[in-house]
């Protein structure tokens, strides 16, 4: 294991030696070529364009602090861990980078084209926000931290051993395909896949008329939202993954289309508008395909819908302006019924719609649908809510304080 | 050597959500506040056109619809 530092001006990074790499920053050349056992530095001395070529023998780092050069080039190369770029950079190399070994990606937004991960037990966390064209997890942990990742598609559809933390950032990405190594997201072999969906996003982002699909697998994810504003496309949730919500932010008519059956909802907020109709349907004509829907839904309309099933009754409200194309099961096609509750409030802390409303001994609150202040507190009543199990809920905890609030 | 950085995060709120990243700095930079509020602003610039300019679809495998 060694440090080799560029010296070579502009040159390919290739199999041959020359004077291209130096033991010591801006020292002299003759150095060997590095292979995945040396840590390799682009820094403040090294100057002109590296380009990566084949005959390279990789690297266990890449390390380009203080670099004002560029690196281009189309060959592979391998990395055995960590990889840093840096803003004064130019880079415009377009290879596929295969890391084999623990380490951070810090790419300083530079856009990288192939990423894949592929090493028995390694971790490679981003560093910061990730761009990037195809990312492939192989084998190995993928962290993406706190960062949003940006790419085309993400795959992993292999059987060997590999673990996705998703992380907290927002992962957009932009494919449209429906074939399994082109489409945005293959994780459709789940096995030996640890998934951690943490509360990342997914946006999936093509506005195109294109089919896409998303091969989920057998995973519970955060939230799914099929955006790009443009493009009357088809987004095709091709396996039974489950999902905290499935929503879409394309302002234009679409269809959502069900391959399998089973995948697991629990909020739907895809809707439809005035001449920009969702359609919900299923491969084949007469073929029905259920979902699993945790929770009622709410200001859904003009969805056009057909073969649909859904397991839970009394959840799947959509919408007068919503059309009904025929087979389905449990969609109903009006807006949720309103349900106002009484509340008979007593001292203590009530748990409302998630929030925490303090009400005083002996009040009566007569909620109505509709947004309440309470105590300071903003409860949301949601309309076409499922009544309540019971009227006259009591919960006896602590006294904290009251604020009369007359509208109710 | 790996020359000694440090790390700020940020995030920017979005209309496609928000937008986390990391600048990593010299541990001894002398880079003024706003010079690091533009890196900031230049990193979301760079984010924001990706994600508004994708490239163009792949299409080598059959589409199904």
């Amino acid at each position: 294991m060694a440090d080799r530092y560029w010296v070579g001006g502009s040159a390919n990074w290739d199999g041959l030696a020359l004077l291209k790499w130096s033991t010591s920053s801006g020292g002299l050349g003759g150095a060997s070529v590095p292979t995945t056992a040396d840590d390799v530095f682009f820094d403040n001395l090294s100057t002109g364009n590296c380009i990566i070529s084949t005959g390279n023998t990789g690297a266990k780092s890449i390390n380009c602090t203080g670099f004002a050069g560029t690196i281009s080039g189309t060959a592979g190369i391998t990395v055995a861990g960590s990889v840093t770029l840096v803003a004064s950079m130019t880079y415009t190399y377009s290879g596929v980078i295969t890391i084999t070994g623990t380490g951070t990606l810090t790419t300083a937004g530079k856009s990288l084209s192939n990423i894949t991960i592929n090493g028995s037990g390694i971790t490679v966390t981003l560093g910061n926000a990730l761009i990037a064209n195809t990312i492939t997890l192989s084998q190995g942990t993928f962290n993406a931290n706190i960062y949003n990742v940006t790419a085309a598609r993400f795959l992993s559809n292999t059987s060997a051993i590999r673990t996705l933390t998703m992380g907290s950032g927002l992962w957009t990405l932009s494919a449209a395909s429906t074939g399994t190594t082109l489409a945005p997201w293959n994780t459709a072999t789940t096995t030996n896949l640890t998934f951690n969906k943490n509360t990342a996003n997914i946006l999936l982002s093509n506005n195109t008329a294109t089919t896409r699909s998303f091969f989920g697998g057998s995973l519970a994810y955060n939230k799914l939202t099929i955006g790009g504003n443009t493009g009357t496309s088809i987004c095709r949730i091709e396996n039974a993954s489950s999902f905290t919500e499935l929503a879409s932010t394309k302002t234009v008519a679409h269809t959502v289309r069900f391959v399998t059956s089973s995948p697991t909802i629990d909020t739907w907020s895809i809707t439809g508008s005035s001449g920009n109709v969702v359609t919900v349907d299923t491969v084949t004509a007469g073929s029905r395909r259920t979902f699993n829907l945790s929770n009622v839904t709410s200001g859904i309309d003009y969805l056009s819908v057909r073969d649909i099933g859904v397991n839970q009754a009394n959840r799947f409200y959509v919408g007068v302006n919503s059309t009904d194309g025929g087979n389905n099961l449990n969609v109903i096609f009006t807006a949720p019924p309103s349900i106002g509750y009484t509340i008979t409030a007593v001292n203590g802390t009530y748990l409302v719609s998630g929030q925490n409303a303090t009400l005083s001994f002996g009040r009566l609150l007569s909620a109505q649908n509709g947004v309440y202040s309470v105590a300071g507190q903003a409860v949301d009543i949601s309309v076409g809510a499922p009544p309540a199990p019971t009227l006259g809920i009591e919960l006896f905890v602590e006294i904290r304080s009251f604020t009369e609030r007359r509208r109710f | 050597m790996t020359p000694a950085t440090i790390k700020i995060d940020f995030k920017f709120d979005t209309v496609y959500g928000v937008f986390c990243d990391a600048l990593h700095l010299p541990a001894d930079h002398s880079y003024t506040d706003d010079q690091i509020a533009a890196m900031k602003q230049e990193r979301l610039d760079n984010w924001l056109f990706v994600v508004e300019n994708p490239p163009e679809p792949e299409m080598t495998e059959a589409d199904n619809g």
